[in-house]
């Protein structure tokens, strides 16, 4: 992954005890959240899943 | 905060499958007239243009060299239809184009290609309006890319992501063609039908001497804000009108997700109970509902918010005044703005129109009027902020 988009992630992670690794994992598995964070990055990947290709 | 995490969601799902992730469904803008790329630059105030269709490019320096050579390529106001700038070098570009214009004087024979310039660049604050588009902007309206978001700013980045070997300005059309492939937004034609109705009025006044010849009104200043605003809410909605865009929404708060409930005693009201507090529901607010979550296509019921307000740590929204397919108690319902009247918008312009035309009228006379207020959308205060 980009390391800025890394680094980017990490800042908005601050704090929400998820780390990007983790979450790239959930993501992938798409296992349930456990935390609004990871809740709302799911929608996003899911909302991706669904989205038009361009 | 929920809104950045789900735009990192799609972030992250673009940097895994290495293919943009869809903010929209649908196109953001009309489908533009007859497309032109342009790039311009300002060199110790000289003007530089390089213009091009898929067929020809060609690139002049000088205000009146680059009058004449829009001309050639078909700026005019006597034309039927405008013709649509696209460019990547937004900033710069409307600077050259500005310049251009500034540089055209008595005896210049492309006064018909100026006339066609002003419009465009009167028009270039409006949202998405397909007079001069901001390719780069549009292409961050439509799609995020799985890099962190400073990079899309780079439009070598987006021709990669977006497969546009063609870094020249046919590229640029390129980029023009994926940010608005499959079918416009729905909501976007009151602002197509304004785009259009400018475009006359502007004939007009060319014709009649009225144009950026001579000094602008209040009148006319006026009424410009008054349509920036209304064009800005329009397009705010039109916007809500894509499932994928509702579906961000809701972490914005732009869009209510809730379980429906009856009230007693109003036979067209119900109450919407929803776990997350951050909404942008207001009193009076006219809205439309969805039963179900926020991706099913048409709106089945529209209402008005009553109140809202916090009760056992959830928020509760009385929505008054249901008509449509009321939902059943219990039922999960998405809730957002409806859109705004674009036959009132209109209308409200017209009686500004009017007082300011009326000698005797609050406006015209100076006199204090009694207060009124309206929010000013957040785009038109960061586009009055914005240098560029």
């Amino acid at each position: 992954m980009d390391p800025k988009l890394t680094a980017y992630a990490t800042v908005l992670l601050t704090g929400t005890g998820t780390s990007v690794t983790e979450l790239q994992a959930l993501t992938r598995a798409e296992q349930e959240p456990d935390s609004a964070a990871a809740a709302a990055v799911l929608d996003g990947w899911r909302s991706a899943q669904e989205g038009e290709q361009p | 905060m929920t809104s950045a995490w789900f735009d990192l969601g799609l972030r992250l799902h673009a940097a895994h499958t290495r293919v943009p992730a869809a903010r929209l469904a649908g196109a953001p803008i009309v489908t533009p007239h007859d497309p032109v790329a342009v790039r311009g630059s300002l060199s110790k105030g000289e003007p530089t243009l390089t213009i091009a269709t898929r067929d020809r490019n060609d690139s002049v320096t000088g205000a009146a060299e680059g009058l004449a050579l829009l001309a050639t390529f078909g700026f005019s106001i006597t034309r039927p239809d405008p013709v649509t700038v696209v460019t990547d070098q937004h900033a710069p570009t409307i600077r050259a184009l500005q310049a251009v214009v500034a540089g055209w004087s008595e005896g210049n024979p492309h006064a018909e290609a100026a006339a066609h310039v002003v419009w465009t660049l009167n028009r270039s604050d409006f949202p998405h309006a397909p007079a001069l588009v901001d390719v780069l902007g549009l292409c961050r309206t439509r799609y995020a890319l799985g890099i962190a978001p400073e990079g899309e700013r780079d439009a070598a980045v987006w021709r990669d992501w977006l497969d546009v070997p063609d870094d020249g300005l046919t590229g640029v059309l390129d980029l023009l063609d994926r940010a608005t492939s499959g079918d416009p937004l729905d909501g976007l034609q009151p602002l197509a039908e304004d785009d259009a109705y400018t475009w006359a009025r502007a004939a007009t006044d060319y014709t009649e001497g009225r144009d950026w010849r001579s000094p602008e009104s209040i009148a006319r200043a006026a009424l410009g804000l008054r349509s920036l605003c209304d064009a800005t809410d329009l397009h705010a909605t039109a916007l809500l009108g894509d499932p994928l865009h509702r579906r961000a929404a809701v972490h914005s708060g732009h869009v209510t997700v809730g379980t429906s409930t009856a009230v007693e005693g109003r036979r067209k009201g119900l109450t919407l109970t929803s776990e997350r507090l951050g909404s942008r529901l207001r009193a009076g607010e006219a809205v439309q509902g969805r039963v179900g979550g926020p991706m099913p296509t048409e709106p089945v019921f529209t209402g008005t918010v009553r109140e809202s307000g916090v009760e056992d740590g959830r928020l509760v929204v009385l929505i008054d005044g249901v008509t449509g397919a009321a939902p059943g108690a219990g039922e999960t319902i998405s809730v957002h703005q409806a859109p705004p009247n674009a036959h009132a918008q209109r209308r409200g312009r017209g009686s500004i129109g009017r007082l300011y035309a009326t000698r005797r009228s609050w406006l015209a006379t100076g006199r204090a009027p009694k207060a009124t207020r309206r929010e000013v959308p957040l785009d038109v205060l960061v586009a009055a902020a914005d240098t560029d």
